[in-house]
């Protein structure tokens, strides 16, 4: 069963490459074929799949898709650099830039940490990845969730402004801002700034915090809630409606903002990524705010 | 690329691309598809060929897909792909009858809402890539991403549609 599954990787891989119209290594090509007959079998049946169901791709509504801004220069650069030193520099030097990932609004991107750690970025959001093996994020603005199950990884440093998160084998998330961060845990735990507060999270506590504040304090958070936007759901028990706008703002590509009188009410309950995209206007009933036209945009207000 | 020039290359190429067919399955048939392989090319050719090679090796991979589909064709019972379809938009009514069509639908859907868990930009990729033509390069240069970037977001389509094919299958 195993082999199967090496073998459907082995053929996907090859889908990927042969489908490109600039293929052209046909002799390795044979020669993966030629290994073993099912190799053929495991390709085809791939083929046939793709041919079927791509009518069903075609269907689809067209989703304008906005091109993530990257910094394809440095890259380029460190690979020169690569090549040109010696040996143990090339190996070691492209592992230690740190790279840049941003996401559009509206856009969910899955990032590899190496192994079986994951991250998720929401929309509207930047971070970096430095450190040996890139396993310092740096936020810089959005919302991340953090899957981390692979016991053979390192720990995993956030950091968002001048808050310093360490994992301790955990699903958790984080937004910023601003200057303000927000951290949930729903599994395993996380260390808040391990050098000082050193302030432990547990499952279902939340950390909210701004850059330069003295003090740490967690409070209780709702677990579903966490990493909901990876689910098009976003859920609340008792969240400022500040952060709802944020996070509707990075979830819907929408520009939703609030006005500060109703910026600190509450909202408790779950919304629809996709229902507030086809209209903002469904905000009304469930916020119990107004929501009008602003330019481009949708302002909600209300009576305070 | 003149009908001569593809000649020479097919003739010079002649042992590769029969152990290509064979190592597709073409097993006691890769001579006479070698053949059919020719007539094929050298009656389709339209205008000049830039790779040659790979103009050849991509008709072969081509007739072997076509070989293999009416093999497999004829060798399972199919599943109702055309009820399927026909629920697409724009596509020519077929009336398959009532229940089949509440079938039908409700398979299209599952499909659907599967197909919408995608991220936006892996669709994007993939229909550039499948419908509209563009290399890899030319998607990777135009949106500013990496080849790697490219070949993940393709790989993650690839596998989804074959997994959605498989449950249809099933069904």
């Amino acid at each position: 069963m195993t082999q199967n599954v090496d073998r459907r990787e082995a053929a996907l891989d090859w889908l990927v490459r042969t489908n490109d119209p600039d293929f052209d290594a046909w002799d390795e090509f044979t020669a993966w074929l030629e290994a073993d007959p099912t190799n053929a079998d495991a390709y085809h049946a791939l083929v046939e799949s793709e041919e079927r169901m791509r009518p069903f791709v075609e269907a689809m509504p067209v989703v304008d898709v906005v091109v993530p801004e990257r910094k394809r220069p440095r890259l380029a650069i460190a690979a020169g650099i690569a090549a040109l030193a010696a040996a143990a520099t090339a190996i070691v030097a492209p592992r230690m830039m740190a790279v840049e990932y941003s996401t559009g609004p509206g856009e969910v991107r899955i990032v590899s940490l190496g192994g079986q750690d994951k991250l998720v970025m929401n929309g509207s959001t930047r971070l970096e990845l430095a450190g040996f093996d890139r396993r310092t994020v740096r936020l810089a603005q959005g919302q991340v969730l953090l899957r981390l199950n692979d016991p053979g990884q390192d720990k995993i440093e956030l950091l968002s402004g001048d808050l310093k998160l360490v994992d301790v084998g955990t699903v958790f998330e984080v937004a910023r801002d601003g200057q303000d961060t927000r951290v949930v845990v729903s599994e395993g735990a996380v260390v808040a700034d391990p050098g000082g507060a050193g302030l432990k999270l547990m499952p279902g506590q939340r950390l909210d915090t701004t850059d330069g504040a003295a003090v740490l304090q967690a409070g209780p958070a709702d677990i579903s809630s966490v990493g909901s936007f990876e689910r098009g759901q976003l859920s609340y028990v008792d969240e400022p409606l500040g952060n709802v706008v944020a996070d509707l703002r990075r979830s819907t590509g929408i520009d939703i903002s609030a006005s500060t009188a109703i910026s600190a009410r509450r909202f408790s309950g779950t919304l629809s990524v996709a229902e507030v995209k086809r209209d903002p206007n469904s905000l009304a009933p469930l916020l119990g705010v107004s929501v009008e036209r602003s330019g481009q945009g949708w302002k909600l207000g209300g009576k305070v | 690329m003149q009908h001569q020039g593809l000649q020479r290359i097919f003739e010079e190429n002649r042992e590769q691309l029969l152990r290509y067919l064979r190592a597709h399955g073409a097993g006691d048939s890769a001579e006479d598809l070698l053949q059919e392989l020719w007539l094929k090319v050298s009656t389709g050719m339209q205008g000049p060929i830039a790779s040659p090679r790979s103009y050849l090796f991509r008709a072969a991979t081509n007739l072997m897909i076509d070989v293999r589909r009416s093999e497999a064709q004829q060798q399972r019972r199919e599943v109702e792909w055309s009820g399927l379809t026909d629920r697409l938009p724009n596509a020519p009514a077929n009336d398959p009858g009532p229940e089949r069509e509440l079938a039908g639908r409700r398979a299209l859907q599952a499909v659907e809402s599967e197909l919408r868990k995608l991220p936006p930009r892996a669709v994007s990729i993939f229909r550039q890539h499948r419908i509209d033509g563009l290399t890899q390069r030319e998607i990777a240069n135009a949106m500013g991403l990496s080849a790697s970037t490219i070949e993940s977001d393709l790989r993650m389509v690839y596998r989804l549609l074959d997994e959605l094919k498989r449950n249809l299958d099933e069904e």
